[in-house]
């Protein structure tokens, strides 16, 4: 998609996509409470760094250090509204687990199997080797079952 | 029995849904972007030819003429009215004139009755300069590679290991200047070597800081290189390319001068027991920002917060714009207390103020402490001077913001 011409349309049209899936993907990175600050920060480096950006092969993933970036002095995450903890199908264990979790082993889990990155997209992000992002995926699925006791 | 991973993918779902829909952003346009759109600034000198030229990059996206409270979307159309949520974020508003440079002066056609006021920045893409002295209808700049002016800046770079939230970036806050007609980028504190020599080719943002009136944050420029061996953290700015056509963007707070502006409410003082001199500076509200920078000179005082530098001992001393003698062979020294000029109130009288004991020192240390003299506004700031009888190192000098007060304590040689 072109970002460097009609910014009134074609990166409004960028944004829109690129605003949902950052969101999904920072609400692992920075919790439910900053996700829309990152996301806002990360579409307002976007929008200045158009020409920029269109020359990335994974913008959505540059943009989702932007984002982290951008709240980095917020330290406590919340991984969904309180009003919405509670719900079914999900081990009310899951979100203290995730939140216990080392950093990048929670965001590579969470980028893995809540948005679907590759391991190689997440290996950018977190700057590591892509065998690496493997890993803290593993690792990650390792702790949360030993921590809630479900068997692999 | 769901597995973690399909619980995980449902709580991105929820998440992802749970978006509360005071937070979307109008018409979908990112925070801040009406300032960004603004794009990158130079400043050409041609051989005898002096003229400042504005460039944006991209001239569609530029932010054509308005006067009015609020915003401009980049294809001039107006913007949604702001939410609640985005009445802080947008509290500026957008004024174009026409700048013009001589060798005497910089100015710019708008004044005092266009809501100009002193400390304001002026871009033409990125930052241009400040706005110095207000007249009704016009104003003069001083520019940024050409006058003697400071404004604080930040270089982001790529960190992986380091940051919070190991978020793969760091900032480097710091100082813009210009050092015999060369721009530079002075980082707070001594860089590590290794990033020093990484820095080459990022970008350095001004703006937008706790208070500043410099609204937004705009690139300038790129590090170039290291200014020296000796210095690895100063470095030569690239400012960004500019072509000519005079015409400027001066960004203003939405807010009145007078919602802004701060009085000055008493100077109390002591010295204590310990010989520590303490000098409490309180006004009628919180300063615009509490950041306190200490500067080598009294030229150098930076945009938009206070500074603070020492003088002497010597037999003469620049107070309030001139030199003052009659202080023995021995001479006296000062610590200089430099406010922003810019955060009074125009109507409020700052010279005349008694010094009187501070209430949690004691009257009795009182007669100890030097004289203390508060200068008009002269190049854009409030100087005030603590003279004492001897040399004062700033490794024994403390200055903070403290609520309203801005507090020096100078610890005893």
């Amino acid at each position: 998609m072109s970002l460097r011409t009609a910014p009134g349309s074609e990166f409004d049209a960028f944004a829109q996509d690129a605003r949902r899936r950052l969101r999904r993907a920072l609400v692992g990175a920075v919790g439910i409470d900053r996700v829309d600050d990152a996301v806002a920060g990360a579409l307002e480096w976007a929008y200045t760094h158009r020409s920029q950006l269109q020359e990335m092969d994974n913008p959505i993933g540059y943009l989702f250090r932007v984002g982290q970036s951008s709240v980095r002095h917020r330290r406590r995450i919340r991984l969904l509204p309180a009003e919405s903890v509670e719900l079914p199908a999900i081990e009310p264990g899951l979100i203290p687990a995730l939140r216990g979790l080392p950093q990048n082993e929670r965001i590579a889990v969470w980028l893995a199997h809540g948005c679907g990155w590759t391991h190689a997209e997440i290996a950018e992000v977190l700057g590591v080797k892509r065998t690496t992002a493997s890993t803290h995926v593993s690792r990650a699925l390792a702790r949360l079952r030993n921590d809630l006791g479900v068997e692999p | 029995m769901i597995t973690i991973e399909e619980q995980i993918r449902r709580l991105a779902d929820m998440a992802e849904a749970a978006e509360p829909e005071q937070c979307r952003r109008p018409g979908g346009r990112p925070r801040g972007a009406v300032l960004a759109v603004v794009g990158a600034i130079g400043v050409l000198v041609g051989g005898a030819v002096w003229g400042l030229v504005a460039l944006s990059t991209e001239p569609d996206l530029a932010v054509t003429a308005s006067s009015s409270a609020g915003t401009s979307e980049p294809d001039g159309s107006a913007a949604p009215p702001p939410t609640e949520a985005w009445e802080e974020e947008q509290s500026y508003r957008v004024v174009e004139a026409d700048l013009s440079v001589s060798p005497d002066e910089t100015t710019v056609d708008v004044g005092a009755e266009d809501g100009v006021q002193p400390g304001v920045g002026v871009y033409g893409g990125g930052l241009v300069g400040v706005v110095a002295e207000v007249r009704a209808t016009s104003s003069t700049v001083r520019l940024l590679g050409f006058d003697d002016l400071a404004v604080r800046a930040t270089v982001t770079y790529a960190d992986p290991l380091g940051g919070d939230y190991s978020s793969g970036f760091s900032t480097i806050e710091g100082t813009v200047r210009t050092i015999d007609e060369t721009v530079v980028f002075t980082a707070d504190g001594e860089l590590a070597d290794d990033l020093a020599s990484r820095l080459a080719g990022l970008q350095v943002v001004v703006g937008g800081g706790p208070g500043s009136l410099l609204q937004g944050k705009v690139p300038i420029g790129t590090i170039e290189r290291p200014i020296s061996i000796d210095d690895p953290s100063t470095f030569v700015l690239q400012l960004d390319e500019a072509h000519s056509d005079g015409e400027v963007t001066i960004i203003l707070p939405a807010t009145t001068f007078s919602d802004r502006a701060v009085r000055l409410q008493r100077i109390e003082a002591r010295n204590g027991p310990s010989g520590t001199e303490r000098v409490a500076v309180s006004f009628d509200r919180p300063l615009p920002s509490d950041e306190v920078i200490h500067v080598t000179d009294l030229a150098s005082h930076v945009e938009g917060v206070v500074s603070y530098t020492t003088q002497g001992p010597a037999a003469f001393l620049s107070i309030c714009g001139a030199g003052h003698g009659g202080f023995g062979t021995e001479g006296v020294a000062t610590v200089d207390l430099l406010i922003p000029a810019a955060w009074f109130d125009p109507e409020h009288d700052v010279e005349h103020h008694a010094v009187t004991p501070d209430g949690t020192g004691g009257e009795e240390y009182f007669d100890q402490i030097g004289k203390i003299i508060v200068c008009p506004a002269i190049d854009g700031v409030v100087q005030v001077s603590v003279t004492h009888p001897a040399s004062v190192s700033a490794a024994n000098l403390d200055v903070y913001i403290d609520g309203n007060t801005l507090v020096l304590e100078a610890a005893p040689e």
